[in-house]
């Protein structure tokens, strides 16, 4: 009977500690490059707002960008990303459903550095695509910052280029991803 | 003949003149345009119950909103991320901020004023914002 109440009261304070490694930022960042040698300028954009949630039981993360806070160097050049290549009126999000997984398991409650793959679903442009990239994942205190690059195919999210400016913007472009999640 | 030059040189000017404005066109401002009126909680209600709907309304458009600053964060160029409470803890006002140098104070009222981007897993977003009414 002592045994059981014991493994009880365990139960109840081990429980939450469990559930309770969940890490979320609204500040994360993703920087994509579209440059070819004939672009005449460097054609760039970076989203400072980026929404994350890690759920650190079961290695679940979510990404979430709204497209119309890319921001550009060039006031033109943003116009074109919304309106002509994103159509961020019709879809005015990203996101990636995936998740986390790791040669040996990631320990979110302790400091380390893992080499992690991300794996999901990105959807771009209304477009849902399978994606599978590495990545890093670093656990500082009550801090994990993860961090990636992957280059994504423009045309496997429908986002068409007009032949007018075909080669001067590439068809697959950069995506560098950074992100410090706080526990919740 | 003489003419013909003249009319050509002045659409010359005129064709340029326009490529460059267009090319070095400034990003439009919230303070020149009229807001769209909104209590933080009203904002996140309206979101809450049709999104879509939300969206044709707002997307782009310039919005004031007044609220309680339940959070501020900074992103990682150093910009300021104000976030309004509502009544969904999960559904703030996050405001990104056009300056770095904004001062606000958690637990205080303000109304800031943005260009609106819609609704995320953590809230509604304004982007470029100004402190309205501090």
């Amino acid at each position: 009977m002592k045994n059981i109440l014991l493994a009880g009261v365990l139960a109840v304070c081990i429980a939450p500690s469990a559930q309770a490694q969940k890490f979320m930022t609204r500040t994360g960042k993703i920087t994509f490059d579209a440059t070819t040698k004939t672009s005449p300028e460097k054609i760039s954009g970076k989203n400072n707002e980026v929404a994350s949630i890690l759920d650190g039981s079961n290695g679940q993360l979510v990404f979430q960008v709204l497209v119309k806070n890319f921001k550009f160097e060039k006031q033109l050049m943003e116009e074109h990303f919304n309106e002509n290549y994103m159509e961020s009126d019709k879809f005015p999000k990203s996101d990636f459903k995936g998740n986390i997984s790791a040669p040996g398991d990631v320990n979110y409650g302790k400091d380390g550095t893992y080499n992690v793959t991300v794996s999901g679903k990105l959807t771009i442009h209304g477009v849902t695509k399978d994606v599978q990239v590495p990545g890093s994942v670093v656990v500082e205190g009550s801090k994990v910052k993860l961090a990636a690059k992957f280059a994504v195919k423009l045309a496997d999210y429908n986002v068409t280029i007009p032949s007018l400016v075909a080669d001067k913007v590439a068809k697959e472009c950069s995506i560098i991803l950074d992100a410090e999640l706080m526990k919740k | 003949m003489k003419v013909f030059l003249i009319v050509a040189a002045i659409l010359l000017a005129i064709g340029g003149g326009t490529a460059y404005y267009m090319w070095n066109k400034p990003a439009p401002k919230a303070e020149n345009a009229k807001a769209i009126v909104f209590q933080a909680d009203d904002l996140s209600k309206e979101y809450a119950k049709d999104e879509k709907a939300a969206d044709a309304k707002y997307l782009n458009k310039v919005i004031e909103v007044t609220g309680v600053v339940g959070d501020i964060d900074k992103n990682q160029d150093g910009g300021v991320m104000v976030v309004l409470q509502t009544s969904d803890p999960a559904a703030g006002v996050q405001c990104a901020m056009r300056e770095k140098s904004v001062v606000v104070e958690k637990n205080k009222t303000v109304t800031i004023r943005g260009f609106c981007s819609g609704s995320g897993i953590t809230g509604i977003s304004l982007a470029d914002c100004i402190i309205s009414k501090p």
